[in-house]
């Protein structure tokens, strides 16, 4: 028996070396992808002028919209920061899905709002629409507010969809806070291509705790002064800045962000649009819009933006945070198995071949090799001896890589962005990445086992979504996904 | 690469002591002992260094004692360990160093702002020292904020400072950048010739009008906008790749912003490269050529879709009446493709999958409604009403019809009173929502 367990470990033992130095590999692969992608980007960008599309007729039509759920303390300042984006042809279609506050109040009274009369088709089915609002003042002719009943976020969406005729949609979350220039910025790419259609684009989201907003706009960046605030701001860089950069240049892109991101909206509309059925509605979306480009045999591309045009507050304790992850742990699990047949599949190409099995070995089955890895671990420390120094090898190599991995993306920020100006904000995050993996990364592992075990029960529920501002002092609210 | 990286982790002073043979075991040239001994090492001192070579010799004996996996995570931890302290120390450097840079191109800036206001506007100043203006990094600088106040300038001023630019020979260097190999370089350098009009690169940047890298390609194109003074649009005969909407849009941006006629759009309507010809389309209906209108109703016909759907976008703002009969043939014609379309979409429906092909022929029928807004008669009311009532097309067509009609007193009313007498509730409710909202 002892034997037994002897030859076992041994293979196991091995086993975790190449798998380790496999994962490795791919990480500094995607670290190079993106850097190549970055450097590209800011020298293609640098000398760009972007009011080329603000004063042009041929620029195309943009149609912003923001669902709204319980938002009523921050909403009037994040619809009057989404009405002062710089654009041309663009209007603000705020969806309320039933608010139970006294959201729909305060915008009637802030912006003088009437009900209209106004026919739209259904293509996309929705919950009721209780009343569709304009503005009596001209100065706000761009806004429009649909208020329906409550039917979640991807009712909502689906609602602002089916309103608007203009060609490009995008989707924000109302308490992101966006810079002046992010409309132009994102179109820009779908104005580029030939060969390929750009069928969704995607930007950076920076984290807004502890910065300074005045008026719906980030007038001071400052670093969060929480651990598990800053720690998601490590996080964030990392997967955007190191993870989404390169998969943009590989094709094999599978997520926009909820809290801002593009679309083609005859793609989206012809994909019948957000799947109002799952906890994970906008990686879903990507992926199905992504198979039906393919399906058709159509040359497509998901286009991701490294500027940091969205920012966004992130839970600010562990129990918000919990079920925030436990949440995507829920949305990645639905989207890959309902799309199951992309895998390893190569009619679909770099979404087959590359996206979806990454996405199914390195962010679905990772943390669940992870944990069955300590459990492994207990029952050998419990029955023999363990190998002390490989276990101790093993932690140092994966800790090391943590902080390694963590440190280059400092380093990239600091070379492309820079937004944090302060010389402690950037030492601080330094040894922000060398607390993370002990301090932070159990709790999200736990969470992401949380999570998987509370699909495979059938719970589908997204947690509370409770709003504070942007102050430090309370929990937040859940938000947008960062994993790579 | 253990015995490497243990190598790059240990003292000089120790390395001085250690050779290893070639089996790669550890092999001082003096004992721990013999060190000690050695009265050249001084007390304490020695002590130490044996103190460290004891830790060596065992961190030494530990890795040569590992199994092979054990040696390659120490390999990987050593070097990810140095990875770190590298990073560490670089990141800290770079930022005191970026800092210093980002202050001092700051100040720079703010200097030849002045200086510069002061060479255009402050008639007391006779002569001006530029600072620092031999160092090639702050000719960037410079050539920088020359550009930005050169496009905020016209006539008088804006010649001053073009005179000044060549006066510092500062048009070497965009010229230098024009010829470099690296492609942002060249495409700078083509941004900054063009908009300070130096033609003497005219022919090397005409020909990356039709280069492989798109950035390259659209400053290549803008340049010769700008610096072609007889046929700006020339290059245009030439392209071999589909101009972009970005291209366009910067090639319509030069033109409107530097106020330039073209006299017609016309010879680029046969051009064998459909992207041009639908530029050409938008340019002839945002100039608003009359001149062209016969030449785009020819168009309507054109066997590409996306050459129709601009040539309907182009008679828009036209506003040619007499072009509504062909209009209303097209709208049947595509009427009928999208018919097609649509039994096809319903067959591979069964397979869940609708195409995208019906998507250009519904623009094209939606854009030739539009079109008919400005220039539609009472004559065009039972095509409208048609278009209104059939239930295939899409409320926003339908609506765009039954607004047309109640704009058109009195016949369209009565057309709309007798279609919402026997209309279906979807209709209905589309006439009434149309006719309230006319009243509101």
């Amino acid at each position: 028996m002892i034997e037994f367990f002897r030859s076992l470990q041994f293979i196991i033992e091995n086993g975790i070396i190449v798998i380790t130095i496999f994962i490795f590999g791919s990480y500094v692969a995607l670290a190079i992808f993106s850097a190549l992608s970055m450097l590209k980007y800011i020298r293609k960008n640098s000398y760009i002028d972007y009011k080329v599309i603000l004063s042009s007729p041929l620029a195309p039509s943009i149609s912003v919209i923001a669902p709204a759920y319980n938002e009523g303390k921050t909403i009037v300042d994040n619809i009057r920061s989404l009405l002062s984006l710089h654009y041309n042809d663009f209007e603000v279609v705020i969806v309320n899905d039933g608010s139970k506050d006294d959201s729909m109040e305060k915008v009637i009274k802030a912006y003088d709002l009437e009900p209209i009369n106004v026919v739209y088709e259904e293509k996309i089915p929705t919950k009721t629409i209780r009343n569709i609002y304009k503005s009596r003042n001209k100065a706000f002719n761009k806004l429009i507010v649909i208020d329906k009943e409550n039917g979640g976020k991807a009712d909502a969406l689906n609602a602002g969809i089916n309103f608007t005729q203009k060609e490009y949609i995008s989707v924000v979350d109302v308490d992101s806070v966006l810079v002046e220039d992010a409309l132009l910025i994102m179109a820009k790419p779908f104005l580029e291509e030939t060969e390929q259609k750009i069928i969704a684009s995607g930007g950076v989201i920076r984290i807004a705790n502890s910065c300074k907003i005045e008026e719906g706009r980030i007038t001071e960046v400052k670093l969060p002064k929480r651990f598990i605030p800053r720690v998601q701001v490590l996080e964030y860089t990392r997967a955007f800045l190191m993870g989404r950069m390169a998969w943009s240049k590989l094709n094999g892109l599978l997520l926009v962000s909820g809290a801002f991101g593009m679309f083609n909206r005859d793609i989206v509309v012809k994909v019948g649009g957000y799947n109002t059925n799952l906890v994970g509605e906008d990686m879903e979306l990507i992926v199905r819009m992504r198979r039906y480009m393919s399906e058709l045999k159509e040359k497509y591309r998901v286009i991701y933006i490294p500027d940091p045009l969205c920012w966004t507050e992130v839970p600010g304790n562990l129990k918000v945070l919990g079920r925030q992850r436990d949440r995507w742990t829920r949305g990645n699990m639905e989207s890959l198995f309902i799309h199951f047949k992309l895998f390893f599949n190569p009619r679909y190409k770099s979404l087959g071949l590359l996206g979806h099995p990454y996405w199914f070995f390195f962010e679905w089955l990772a943390p669940i090799l992870e944990f069955v890895g300590i459990i492994y671990f207990i029952i050998i420390a419990i029955l023999s001896a363990p190998n002390w120094p490989f276990f101790f090898l093993l932690l140092g190599a994966v800790y090391f890589f943590a902080v390694t991995l963590s440190h280059w993306a400092i380093l990239f920020e600091e070379l492309s962005f820079h937004r944090y100006q302060r010389k402690r904000e950037v030492v601080k995050m330094l040894f922000t990445a060398m607390l993370e993996p002990i301090f932070y990364h159990p709790f999200i592992l736990w969470f992401s086992i949380r999570g998987n075990f509370k699909y495979f029960i059938g719970e589908k529920s997204w947690g509370s979504m409770e709003r504070v501002g942007f102050s430090e002092e309370e929990d937040k609210k859940e938000k947008t996904q960062p994993a790579a | 690469m253990p015995t490497l990286v243990l190598q790059a982790v240990t003292p000089p002073i120790l390395l001085s002591h250690i050779t290893f043979n070639g089996m790669g075991s550890f092999q001082p040239e003096d004992s721990p002992v013999q060190l000690a001994q050695n009265p050249a090492h001084g007390g304490n001192g020695a002590a130490n260094i044996q103190e460290d070579l004891n830790f060596v010799q065992k961190a030494w004996n530990f890795y040569q004692q590992r199994l092979l996996r054990e040696k390659i995570l120490i390999a990987i931890v050593v070097y990810l360990l140095i990875s770190i302290l590298a990073l560490f120390v670089a990141i800290l450097i770079n930022r005191q160093l970026q800092t210093k840079k980002r202050k001092k191109t700051r100040e720079l800036k703010n200097e030849y702002q002045e200086q510069l206001a002061a060479f255009l506007f402050d008639d007391t100043v006779e002569r001006i020292e530029f600072t620092g203006i031999n160092i090639p990094q702050n000719r960037q600088i410079f050539i920088d904020e020359l550009r930005v106040l050169h496009s905020n300038l016209y006539g008088e001023t804006a010649e001053k400072l073009r005179d000044l630019y060549f006066n510092l020979e500062l048009h070497k260097d965009s010229l230098r950048k024009v010829y470099h190999r690296s492609w942002h370089q060249k495409a700078k350098g083509f941004r900054e010739v063009a908009q300070m009009d130096v033609k003497d690169a005219n022919d090397h940047i005409r020909s990356f009008v039709n280069s492989k890298n798109p950035i390259i390609r659209v400053e290549a194109q803008v340049a010769m906008v700008k610096l072609s003074e007889d046929n700006p649009l020339s290059f245009l005969d030439e392209l071999t790749y589909e101009l972009s909407e970005w291209e366009q849009i910067n090639i319509y941006d030069t033109l409107t912003y530097h106020q330039m006629n073209i006299d017609s759009f016309e010879s680029w309507l046969d051009n064998p490269n459909p992207s041009v010809v639908q530029f050409a389309l938008r340019m002839i209906g945002l100039f608003k050529h009359m001149h062209s209108a016969p030449r785009v109703q020819q168009l309507l016909t054109h066997k590409d879709a996306r050459i129709r759907l601009a040539a309907v976008q182009a008679l828009k703002p036209l506003e040619v009446a007499e072009y509504i009969p062909d209009l209303k043939e097209l709208f049947r014609r595509e009427t009928h493709d999208l018919m097609v379309i649509l039994n096809e979409q319903r067959e591979e429906n069964k397979r869940d999958i609708r195409s995208l092909d019906d998507l250009l022929p519904r623009k094209i029928r939606f854009a030739i409604v539009e079109c008919m807004e400005p220039i539609a008669s009472a004559q065009e009311i039972p095509f409208l009403s048609e278009v209104a009532s059939e239930h295939e097309n899409s409320f926003k067509i339908r609506i765009l019809a039954i607004r047309i009609m109640a704009a058109l007193h009195p016949e369209g009313d009565a057309e709309l009173e007798r279609l919402l007498a026997q209309a279906d509730q979807i209709l209905s409710t589309m006439i009434i929502n149309v006719k309230q909202n006319l009243e509101s």
